[in-house]
């Protein structure tokens, strides 16, 4: 069930009476009621998918107990191990298998120059696999290094897993900040529910507004980058890099939104990302949930950055990066990407200033200095050139994309700029309130103006609705 | 939650009655900018020039005298029957309607801009503002972009404002409006391309869905007819006219469509004489007079059009 869709507005509703009004009382009752809600929202995709997030669920409850218990230090590897086998097995399976298969039988017949009667799959990618998959490991990891007391309930674990909002597109919530929160007792508050509906309102404003309009250009321009010159090809790489960020943090903002109303704080996903001064400060900001599980899952215990040599350090870059780019997707695009992204890190970290911009940009201030001007836009052209790996659909067609741009006709005014008046609304709510949550945060209190605004923002969101896509990172 | 839930009504509340005088105000728009006045042709037009993508790169107005071409690419019979019945109402003074009539259009493969979810969303923005309550019913697909879209058209709220802002903007501020603001309305496409790469890409995605064959499609004949009775009870003469099309492409087309179109094209000669068929399927085309395999380029759509423009003389 998709957030912009009818069924999601009257699945809410029931949810939302059936919690506050009459499950209200119960934590038990309230927990149940989410989980049954969850599996809903999710299985009205495919019923077949429940199997999937029930199977990592349970291996996951049972070896968080089991590894409660054992002593044995070998033992609670077995365990562990275990736990990673069966949930990245699954996501082996259902994502890399056919990709990995097909580019050995592809590396096979260029070498030996014989087909390979290698069988493909015809599965479905399940929705979500890759965010869930990496909740679930949190959990298991965490009681493992003892970060973390398992719990004993079966239906707050599996709520946990499965926790609607933020299922299919994250963010991806370690179990020691939202595990805990299924365990205590929720209370309605006002100001919580209120801001979440704001924040709620902020994304559906970037998906439906932005991303979906600004995307049925993109698609024009990838599908036949010939058929344009190159200023309109920078103006789809522009869009592009506006359609992936409002869609997804779109999708976040709404997940956060919704449940902060049902009394779950979750973390923040993005932190205005194309703000950022420098490449380090991007990946601070974007998809914060994925960066820090790698950071904390795979780069730490790979000995991070302090580790002896300058090789260690850039094999544990790339490693982070490139498993980060095949995590989005089984194509070489997304490892392209991931590369291309840990060669514009790299030199930050190898000359240890990948730390500088901690700080927000402008902070204090009105506005920004020129060198953080500078370094915003910057940053930004790189990401942007690195999206077009992103969305296209083989690395040779960004290629030919990236060499399309670079003719005589970049110097003409493009046509299609039609998303450029939403880009800059955005980014003008979204600079105001840059050392805020969300855009709407920081409102005026006039509430006259504020729910003027609100409401421009409704009929906004209605009157550019109808090119509903699906959110990009469903797939992943 | 008492005054969350008072306060979240009371928005809710506010909110629709701004949409309801939304609504109001874009209803009185939509009427004044839709006004026959402003859906007026070239001075001195008297035939006009339809269809899809064949029409609009084969028909040059520039040749053909009198006419102008308002054809626009992918446009299904379904559109192109409401476009040509607002205009003949607003332009009584034409007297001949050129469409592009070939197998394509009555194969199923046209339907994909009313029923695919990444397109119908664009189609139907684009023609929403001319259709009656059947011929929304006819392009209903399950999808939550129907769903949206015919919402909006039953409840008067405006689409998609990048495709009507320039008429809402106008009718505001009394500025006049053209026919060619309209975002249903295209005009004759001189091409320059000549490309000849893939003649069974585009046989499958007009004949073939994932290597299937696809079958008539009921809803593009049904408009094809309605077409013609429209123009019947008008008194306006109908030349359907199957542009060149390449050798390649021609050979190509499925046994079962060729015989659809032949049996189509004998049921219309039989009980519509008055409709004229022009085939120019096969008539000698260079190569170089080719955008690809299917349309022909501006020097193509020179050649053709002055055969019609001779042709239309005569008549």
């Amino acid at each position: 069930m998709k957030f912009t869709s009818f069924e999601f507005i009257i699945f809410f509703l029931s949810v939302f009476f059936l919690y506050w009004f009459v499950f209200k009382k119960s934590l038990r009752k309230q927990n149940l009621l989410l989980l049954a809600a969850s599996y809903f929202f999710y299985g009205y995709w495919d019923y077949r998918f429940l199997s999937l997030i029930f199977i990592s669920s349970f291996i996951d409850f049972f070896i968080g107990k089991r590894l409660a218990i054992e002593k044995s230090k070998s033992n609670r590897k077995i365990l562990l191990a275990l736990s990673l086998i069966a949930n990245l097995g699954m996501l082996g399976v259902f994502k890399y298998y056919n990709f990995f298969s097909a580019s050995f039988a592809e590396m096979w017949h260029s070498i030996f120059g014989k087909e390979l009667g290698f069988v493909t799959l015809k599965i479905v990618l399940p929705v979500g696999i890759s965010f869930y998959t990496f909740q679930t490991l949190s959990y298991t990891i965490d009681v493992y290094r003892k970060k973390l007391d398992p719990t004993k309930n079966f239906v707050s674990f599996f709520a946990y897993v499965s926790f609607f909002p933020q299922l299919v597109a994250g963010p991806i919530e370690r179990a020691i900040n939202l595990l805990p929160q299924f365990e205590r007792p929720r209370e309605f508050s006002y100001h919580k529910s209120v801001d979440g509906l704001r924040q709620i309102l902020w994304g559906f404003f970037k998906k439906v507004v932005i991303a979906d309009n600004v995307g049925t250009y993109v698609d024009q321009f990838f599908n036949k980058p010939d058929s344009f010159t190159g200023s309109e090809l920078v103006l789809g790489a522009v869009y592009f890099a506006f359609q992936i960020y409002c869609d997804f943090s779109g999708y976040s903002d709404i997940a956060i939104g919704t449940a902060r109303i049902f009394g779950f704080d979750l973390m923040k996903n993005f932190n205005f990302p194309y703000f950022s001064r420098d490449i380090g400060e991007f990946w601070r900001r974007w998809h914060i949930s994925l960066s820090t599980w790698f950071r904390d899952y795979l780069y730490i215990p790979l000995g991070g950055s302090k580790v002896k040599t300058k090789m260690r350090l850039f094999f544990n870059v790339m490693a982070i990066f490139v498993v980060s780019g095949l995590w989005h997707g089984a194509n070489w695009t997304f490892i392209v990407w991931g590369f291309l992204n840990a060669v514009l890190f790299l030199p930050s970290i190898l000359m240890g200033k990948n730390r500088r911009n901690l700080n927000t940009i402008g902070e204090g201030k009105r506005y920004p200095a020129i060198n953080e001007v500078a370094g915003m836009v910057s940053t930004f052209i790189l990401t942007t050139i690195l999206w077009i790996f992103f969305r296209a659909n083989t690395v040779s067609a960004a290629w030919h994309y990236l060499i399309n741009i670079f003719d005589s006709s970049l110097f003409t005014i493009p046509s299609k700029l039609g998303g450029i008046p939403m880009i800059v609304l955005l980014l003008f709510m979204e600079w105001r309130a840059r050392t805020h949550n969300h855009a709407l945060e920081t409102v005026n209190s006039n509430r006259i103006i504020r729910w003027s605004g609100y409401i421009s923002l409704i009929l906004l969101i209605i009157v550019f609705s109808g090119e509903d896509k699906v959110f990009i990172y469903f797939q992943f | 939650m008492k005054l969350f839930l008072k306060r979240t009504l009371l928005f809710v509340l506010i909110t629709m009655f701004v949409l309801f005088l939304s609504s109001l105000l874009y209803s009185h728009l939509k009427t004044k900018y839709l006004a026959n006045k402003n859906l007026h042709l070239k001075p001195g037009t008297h035939i006009l020039l339809l269809g899809d993508s064949h029409a609009e790169t084969a028909f040059n107005d520039s040749i053909i005298l009198h006419s102008q071409n308002i054809a626009f690419h992918a446009e299904h019979y379904l559109f192109t029957y409401f476009k040509l019945k607002k205009l003949l109402e607003a332009n009584p003074t034409i007297d001949k309607v050129v469409l592009s009539f070939g197998p394509h259009n009555i194969s199923q493969g046209a339907d994909i801009t009313i029923f695919s979810e990444s397109r119908n969303s664009r189609s139907f923005a684009r023609y929403f503002m001319l259709l009656d309550s059947e011929g929304v019913d006819d392009t209903y697909s399950p999808s939550q972009n129907w769903r949206t879209n015919y919402l909006k058209w039953k409840l008067g709220i405006p689409f998609q404002l990048k495709l009507e802002a320039k008429l809402i903007y106008k009718t505001i501020f009394s500025k006049p409006v053209s026919i060619n603001d309209f975002p249903f309305n295209g005009e004759f496409y001189a091409s320059s391309k000549h490309s000849f790469k893939k003649v069974n890409a585009t046989i499958q995605a007009h004949y073939y869905k994932n290597n299937i064959l696809l079958k008539e499609s009921d809803l593009a004949i049904k408009y094809l007819y309605k077409i013609i009775n429209l123009t019947k009870a008008k008194g306006v003469k109908l030349y359907l006219v199957n542009t060149p099309l390449h050798e390649l492409y021609t050979n190509n087309i499925p046994d079962y469509f060729r015989k659809a179109y032949k049996k189509e094209t004998n049921r219309i000669k039989n009980n519509y004489p008055e409709v004229i068929y022009l085939d120019f399927s096969e008539l000698k085309i260079d190569d170089s007079k080719f955008g690809d395999y299917h349309h022909l380029n501006k020097m193509g759509a020179i050649k053709l059009s002055q055969r019609l423009k001779k042709y239309l003389r005569n008549e």
